[in-house]
């Protein structure tokens, strides 16, 4: 394998398991580059991870850190003017990037699926919910529109909405949101994808239906053998379903590890922060009255303007002089466990 | 819970008409927001209301500051009955209310400048010359965080969290007593969520100000309040200490609500999550509102609504259940 990418190292290149052994989807020195009036934007400077068949790998960052972006350019769903400037993406022998647009469209809601935070402005509103699950079949299986409706009650079925032979025939303003996003996602699945891409899929719910959400997402993943890439701001929930998870900052990769060991031992300044930051239940000892939160001081730097650095340097309580002079590369911190930091402990 | 009760609300009841809409289906039907809700908030408190979508706690908050005038049901504040006030008895007792709405942007007028913003309060309240006014403009904005340099500019120039405090400032220009803040950080990044958070505990401390928070996060919840009222369908089922309710909590709901919060890293394939749907606000069950969703339900859970009181009698928590853990 060749870097397209001159300035990626060699190490990450290791580190996202460039031998490619049994990978389902490879992302390799991925850039997507959005012009703005003051100067291009790199809104996702050289990303390079990989999935394996059956596993969930969740991504986490910030607004703006590139997270759904990366997805985007991966689906080929970019938002023009965003164009993929550099980097492949493997997946199934064929490089994604390139493929024309009937090829991927073949692809996408057959064996690539993806699934999006607000269900509402996914479904169509005047059309009955059984016609828009079986839709996938009548497009990619060629199943006839009688057969794709009762498949499509099976399925509203399989993800848990009572009563589906009545539901197929409702429209999503009768749903409520849990079940708009239950019937989202067995639109995704319908065909059986091999990779599924969930762009917060759970952040405009409330918990209580958010955990069943999760639930769903995850019995489906061990059922069908599918992969799936889990897009959150929330650290949290990821971790209640990711094998592994991916931190990015500012367009970049800052740090991927197994999730436990992300959560027990962040190498990354940026992801150690993040974990003390975010409010958590019970981090407030009891008796206590309310006290301050750990702090992240400053905010993003715009990535225009940034320097040659770190993109976190401003920020970082550990920040050196070479940190600002040259970007630290990805290297190994652990096993499977890699960090793109100067200071951090390897 | 008595002695210095800052506000205390009485059988709040809001309900909203349902618009008919254009086929005349919704006619006659009502929204049921608020169902009877009574608390007291101590001065130099922090109350959380916390629950989720539809459970009726913004309708609560802005009842109490008389954006909605309540259906019926009594808001005492600093020893007034706000439901009695009209335009300018209304108009100065809002004076001691400052007001923090979760998206910043579309709370800031966008042609105001920073200082004008922050200072507008104070105009509307006719305290000070605009030359005093300015000067406290510049007094808050240091207070909260945002460079003088800076007030010139109009709210579009700043980010989320900057408006944030641009909106905190605001907010405490008339020197209110009490300050409703509805999902203040909800809108905002995690690193940007606990500096918000912090401006919001230290700006308490300083001045000696009192809360009703509104939260859906319980965790926000968690590290801010000293106590949370639990809502859900328009009513408040649980009301204690955080403590108490947050880590000994004693209705079902609110077990359920804390079983669902997703924990940080070590929680992969937990336990399953309750497989019900949420309550409708415009026709709520007979009884108990969570009794169709409740694990421990009864027949008494559907006929008779349970009131909010002590369970076992003499404890500090209160329960709307008939069978509290």
């Amino acid at each position: 394998m060749t870097s397209l990418d001159p300035a990626a190292p060699t190490a990450e290149d290791e580190a996202v398991g460039a031998t490619g052994a049994g990978m389902l989807l490879e992302v390799q020195g991925l850039e997507v580059t959005f012009p703005t009036t003051r100067g291009p934007l790199k809104a996702v400077d050289g990303v390079s991870y990989s999935i394996a068949a059956g596993q969930t790998l969740g991504v986490v960052g910030e607004s703006g850190c590139g997270k759904s972006v990366a997805a985007l350019a991966i689906l080929g769903l970019l938002p023009p003017p965003g164009a993929v400037t550099a980097g492949q993406v493997l997946f199934a022998g064929a490089d994604l990037v390139r493929l024309d647009r009937g090829a991927l469209r073949r692809l996408r809601g057959d064996r690539l699926a993806m699934i999006f935070q607000d269900p509402l402005s996914a479904l169509n509103p005047v059309v009955p919910i059984g016609d828009q699950v079986g839709e996938t079949l009548v497009i990619h299986r060629q199943v006839a529109p009688s057969l794709a409706r009762k498949e499509a009650a099976a399925l509203l079925r399989r993800v848990g909405i009572s009563d589906p032979d009545r539901r197929i025939t409702e429209y999503p303003h009768q749903l409520s949101g849990g079940m708009r996003q239950r019937a989202v996602i067995a639109m995704a699945v319908a065909c059986r994808p091999a990779l599924l891409f969930a762009d917060e899929p759970t952040t405009a719910l409330d918990v209580t239906v958010q955990a069943q959400i999760l639930d769903l997402l995850d019995e489906l993943r061990a059922d069908t053998g599918m992969a799936m890439q889990f897009i959150s701001h929330n650290l949290a929930v990821v971790s209640r379903l990711a094998d592994e998870v991916v931190v990015m900052y500012a367009g970049r990769i800052v740090e991927r590890a197994p999730t436990n060991e992300l959560f027990r031992h962040p190498a990354h300044p940026y992801t150690q922060a993040l974990i003390d930051t975010v409010p958590v239940k019970g981090r407030r000892p009891l008796g206590s009255p309310p006290t301050k939160l750990a702090s992240i001081p400053g905010q993003v730097a715009d990535m225009r303007t940034a320097g040659p650095g770190c993109r976190f340097a401003a920020r970082c309580p550990q920040a050196a002089y070479d940190c600002r002079a040259a970007e630290p590369p990805l290297r190994e911190a652990g096993k499977n466990h890699w960090v793109a930091c100067f200071r951090a402990a390897t | 819970m008595n002695g210095a009760a800052l506000l205390s609300v009485e059988g709040l009841v809001k309900h909203f008409p349902v618009q008919r809409s254009l086929f005349r289906l919704g006619r006659g039907t009502v929204v049921r927001a608020v169902n009877g809700v009574s608390f007291e908030l101590r001065t130099g408190e922090t109350l959380a209301l916390v629950g989720e979508t539809g459970c009726g706690k913004t309708t609560v908050a802005r009842a109490v500051a008389m954006l909605y005038r309540p259906t019926t049901g009594r808001v005492r504040f600093r020893g007034q009955d706000m439901t009695r006030l009209r335009r300018r008895g209304l108009k100065a007792a809002r004076r001691h209310i400052g007001l923090i709405f979760q998206d910043p942007l579309s709370s800031l007028n966008p042609r105001l400048s920073v200082a004008r913003l922050i200072a507008e309060p104070l105009a509307i309240h006719g305290i000070g010359s605009s030359r005093q006014r300015r000067e406290r403009a510049f007094e808050l904005a240091a207070a909260v965080g945002i460079a003088i340099g800076d007030l010139d500019r109009h709210p579009h120039a700043f980010s989320g969290g900057q408006c944030q405090r641009i909106a905190i400032a605001r907010a405490l220009a008339s020197d209110p007593a009490l300050v409703i803040a509805d999902e203040p950080v909800s809108s905002l990044d995690a690193s940007i969520q606990s500096q918000v958070l912090n401006l919001l505990i230290d700006m308490k401390e300083r001045r000696g100000l009192s809360y009703l928070f509104i939260t859906h996060d319980i965790a926000v919840a968690d590290a801010i309040a000293d106590r949370v009222a639990v809502m859900y369908a328009g009513r408040i089922v649980e009301f204690g200490g955080r403590d108490e309710v947050f880590h000994h909590p004693v209705h079902p709901y609110t077990r359920a609500l804390l079983d669902a919060v997703p924990q940080l890293g070590g929680d992969r394939g937990k336990a399953r999550s309750e497989p019900t749907e949420p309550p409708s606000a415009t026709s709520s069950p007979s009884g108990c509102p969570y009794h169709p969703r409740c694990p421990k339900a009864q027949a008494l859970c559907k006929e008779t609504m349970p009131d909010l009181t002590s369970p076992g009698g003499g404890g500090a928590t209160l329960a709307a259940c008939h069978f509290p853990d």
